[in-house]
């Protein structure tokens, strides 16, 4: 029988083999589908109890063959086709890099990132912490969460994606197959919501507790290949392949260079995948050198949102600001910045052509969103949600637009009594945006030429202008 | 409704193409069925007032194929049976790791050249190539399906000069690396017209063994984003019933990483940025090492000293240099003709020495002070280029005695040196440039 599939969903194929030894790294399983000429050649991975699976994500209608191929024969050449049919409701595809700058779904669906952070909302065990995590992300307007699959060192989670319990020595030849199906519940979860599942591959934050930050090339590799397996099927991910790369003292640029390289190698569907940098905040930011080819966009840490234009120039990728700074209270000076601080770093990166990540830590709510999510308490999010709501209304590429007329100019901090502008012949609206009060003004009348648009004399204030119709 | 195979043929060779003639029905496509039940789908082509299908079968015993019209539905039918290939047929090139075999896994060291519309000059210039190149060490050549200068996707009248060509070079046993757009805005890829355009040279050419694809030539020039390198090369892998190899020729930092690129073409001008190409991406990699001439482009006025030391580097890198020539008075980089250059012998050495070295090999991996071409414990080829030792450290196996011997890559002279070596050796060397060593096992 053949099976039906839509496109961009998940296709799997499940089998039966040995559950002797150990599966994981004795038994090979890959499979090839074929669209007309066209193969794209998927691994396949164990699922404990003798289940194998081979995960699928079309990304073409029509008439898909298949055959695996295996170390075992039971596995081998299992043959079948499936029918992809078209996009279900809500499924607009992944999201992919739209020209230098930009993201779009595979459908051609508008995506402006507005990301969040929540490293570990996934690893306290907690259910009902996890539902409310998922309804405070449901009524925010946060569209991506960075996420993280290892541990950290002062964490004890009940489960591990490793096999074992034991600081320092985990069974790094065997995966935690609850871990991962519980993992891919919550990734399902996020899509429902149409959000990104920016997933966190490494980081530098277990200081060898559990060992995992500083395994060998050969176990980073075995940890890849069978993430890449379960998870990149699913339109919702992508790869970060570490988060603050530059503080793991067990890896160099080399390392970090081959697992990106690895990385596009085994990703069937080339998931947005990207390096996110440490810094010393307002001392020094080390950027990855996103002219590697093998990231497709820029992921960055740095305190200064006014720089986006400046990575813009740099590299023809989009620009995701991932961290920025927390909104929060906490005693390091990267997590206790005002709503209203971290709300003018989003709108200076966002009118400077970029994205940005929100993240909040205040002490007197536990645990703090940026660790293992829950509640969302600050004053940020609703004018995160404001700004969001305006980049829809607009054009989808807002700086090239400034070529037709619009413009969205923002002043932050500074209080200007007018504002300036040459807009040519044709005439224009103008409207001035109070980003903190959350309001649009349209002024009367229209503009052209030389003009003056006063201004109350007042820190947060945007103009938009539009050219009339 | 009958539908022949042309020439009435039912049996073929091994990777040999078979023609359908639709002529009078509405096929749009025909699926070819392997005797391991793999499929490859091929489209019709109009070649001189006749619809045809081509089609190289890869596997013998017996084929099926099913012509179908624009709706799915079928048009005719038949069967093939593919027999044995002929004697020294070894079959298109695939990729295997970081190098490149045929398909009956002999191995292929690529010495291409570059002569883009040489197809498309008059009887005399064209004969001219072909002796060129007969003469030559090059087994491939780099050359446009676009004309010159071309603002407009081909028609049926210059795709007949391409195919011409082509069976040309396939009767001198040089590969035919098949450019698909060109530098005009109208016929870059991603241009209207360019996914027809794409289909219908597949469709005439992916059936001759002896041919590649690249989508582009200087393709992080053409100002184009991502997404239609993703889509042209999707369209082409799709289209492809011969799955030819595909790739894109741009500077070192075009994303040669992608999964339907086989192997990175480079134009090197990141010489020393270059050397780890290979490695990044884990697939073989051509490099353009420039222009013997006087030809004051970018690229050009090289001496053939400098042309074969480049290429000399290139190998030595794991890669494969690609030669041009580029004279002020005569451009066989775009025109062919006649190759007058000094670097020709000196390639045919270099290949030489390729021929006569073993299998399988890869650059050393570790070694930081000069470049290493080994198969371990067996065989290591070092390229010295500028340098001058007196003196040399070599690495050797503890474990057996090797014999070296002193490469003039520009005289084109082999010395051994007196005795054997074996574990951690020092050599004494002629101090001059372009020497390499070639160190084998006894």
């Amino acid at each position: 029988m053949t099976a039906q599939v839509e496109r961009w969903g998940v296709h799997e194929i499940r089998l039966e083999g040995p559950s002797e030894g150990n599966p994981f790294t004795d038994v090979e399983l890959v499979a090839t589908f074929q669209h007309r000429n066209r193969d794209v050649v998927v691994d396949g991975f164990y699922d404990g109890d003798g289940r194998y699976l081979v995960r699928f994500s079309p990304d073409q209608e029509g008439r898909w063959t298949y055959r695996t191929s295996s170390s075992v024969r039971e596995l081998d050449g299992v043959r079948g086709e499936l029918v992809v049919g078209p996009p279900g409701p809500g499924n607009h595809g992944p999201v992919r890099v739209a020209g230098t700058s930009h993201f779009r779904h595979a459908d051609g669906t508008r995506h402006e990132s507005f990301g969040t952070t929540c490293y570990h909302w996934t690893h306290t065990g907690d259910e009902e912490h996890e539902e409310r995590t998922l309804q405070a992300l449901a009524g925010s307007p946060f569209n991506k969460v960075r996420m993280c699959l290892l541990p950290t060192q002062n964490m004890r989670p009940p489960r591990l994606a490793f096999v074992g319990t034991e600081p320092g020595r985990l069974d790094k030849t065997r995966f935690d197959v609850t871990f991962f199906a519980h993992l891919e519940r919550r990734i399902r979860d996020l899509q429902e919501l149409q959000i990104e599942a920016d997933l966190i591959l490494f980081h530098p934050y277990d200081k060898g507790h559990w060992g995992v930050d500083d395994m060998s090339a050969e176990e980073d590799r075995f940890y890849l290949r069978y993430v890449v397996a379960r998870l990149a099927a699913f339109r919702n991910v992508w790869w970060s392949i570490s988060n603050e790369f530059d503080f793991n003292k067990a890896k160099t640029m080399a390392d970090w260079d081959a697992l990106l390289q690895h990385l596009q190698r085994i990703d069937p569907y080339r998931r947005l995948a990207s390096i996110h940098n440490g810094t010393a905040m307002y001392v020094h930011a080390s950027l990855y050198d996103f002219a590697k080819p093998w990231t497709t966009h820029q992921s960055i840490q740095h305190w200064d949102a006014t720089l986006t234009a400046q990575w813009r120039a740099a590299h023809p990728k989009p620009v995701v600001i991932d961290e920025i700074g927390y909104e929060g209270d906490i005693d390091r000076r990267w997590g206790n910045l005002s709503g209203r601080d971290l709300t003018r770093r989003f709108w200076h990166t966002v009118t400077g052509g970029g994205f940005m990540g929100h993240g909040e830590c205040y002490v007197d709510s536990t645990p703090a969103w940026i660790s293992a999510g829950g509640q969302l308490v600050g004053e940020s999010p609703a004018r995160i949600a404001f700004l969001r709501q305006l980049v829809a209304e607009g054009p989808a590429d807002w700086v090239a637009a400034r070529e037709d007329g619009y413009r969205l100019d923002y002043f932050g901090e500074r209080r200007y009594a007018h504002h300036d502008l040459e807009l040519g012949e044709d005439e224009h609206l103008v409207d001035v945006i109070d980003t903190w009060e959350m309001t649009v003004t349209t002024l009367p009348g229209t503009y052209r030429g030389r003009c003056r648009i006063p201004l109350e004399p007042r820190p947060d204030l945007a103009v938009r202008v539009r050219r009339a119709a | 409704m009958s539908t022949v195979v042309q020439d009435g043929r039912t049996e073929v060779g091994c990777w040999q193409v078979v023609t359908l003639d639709l002529t009078g029905t509405a096929a749009v496509e025909a699926t070819f069925t392997g005797p391991d039940g793999r499929e490859a789908v091929a489209e019709t082509v109009e070649v001189d007032g006749r619809r045809l299908v081509r089609f190289a079968p890869d596997a013998e015993g017996d084929w099926s194929w099913e012509a179908t019209d624009g709706a799915g539905s079928p048009t005719g039918s038949g069967g093939l049976r593919c027999t044995s290939p002929g004697a020294g047929e070894h079959g298109p090139l695939r990729v295997r790791g970081t190098r490149f075999v045929h398909a009956d896994g002999t191995p292929h060291h690529p010495m291409g050249t570059t002569a883009l519309f040489w197809h498309h000059r008059d009887g005399q210039e064209r004969a001219a190539t072909l002796r060129s190149l007969a003469g030559s060490p090059f087994n491939a050549v780099r050359m446009s399906v676009l004309a010159e200068d071309a603002r407009d996707w081909p028609d049926e009248t210059g795709l007949d000069a391409v195919e011409t060509a082509v069976r040309e070079l396939a009767g001198l046993g040089v590969r035919a690396e098949l450019v698909l757009s060109g530098p005009h805005p109208a016929v870059r890829p991603g241009a209207p017209g360019w996914e027809q355009h794409l289909r219908r040279a597949v469709a005439r050419f992916a059936a001759s063994s002896h041919v590649s694809w690249c989508l582009a030539l200087d393709a992080d020039r053409l100002g184009l984003p991502g997404e239609v390198w993703d889509e042209s090369l999707r369209l082409l892998a799709e289209a492809d019933a011969g799955r030819r190899l595909r790739t894109v020729h741009a500077a070192p930092g075009f994303d040669f990483g992608h999964r339907l690129i086989t192997h990175s073409t480079v134009r090197d001008d990141g010489r020393w940025e270059a050397h780890d190409l290979v490695r990044a991406f884990a697939k073989p990699a051509l490099l353009d090492v420039g222009a013997e001439g006087d030809a004051p482009v970018p690229g050009g006025g090289l001496t053939a000293e400098e042309l074969v030391s480049q290429t000399w580097w290139a190998l030595c890198r794991g890669g494969y240099g690609w030669h041009t020539e580029e004279f002020v008075e005569r451009s066989w980089s775009r025109h062919g003709g006649t190759l007058t250059g000094a670097a020709l012998p000196r390639l045919a050495f270099l290949r030489g020495v390729l021929e006569g070295a073993p299998d399988g090999l890869a650059r050393n991996p570790v070694e930081r002070h000069t470049f290493t071409l080994e198969r371990p414990g067996h065989y290591y080829l070092q390229y010295h280029g500028l340098h001058r030792y007196s003196r040399h450290r070599v690495e050797l196996p503890e474990d057996a005695d090797f014999t070296v011997e002193v490469i003039d890559t520009q005289q084109l002279t082999i010395d051994r040196l007196p005795g054997t070596y074996r574990g951690g050796s020092w050599l004494e060397l002629p101090r001059r440039p372009f020497l390499a060593l070639r160190m084998v096992r006894c």
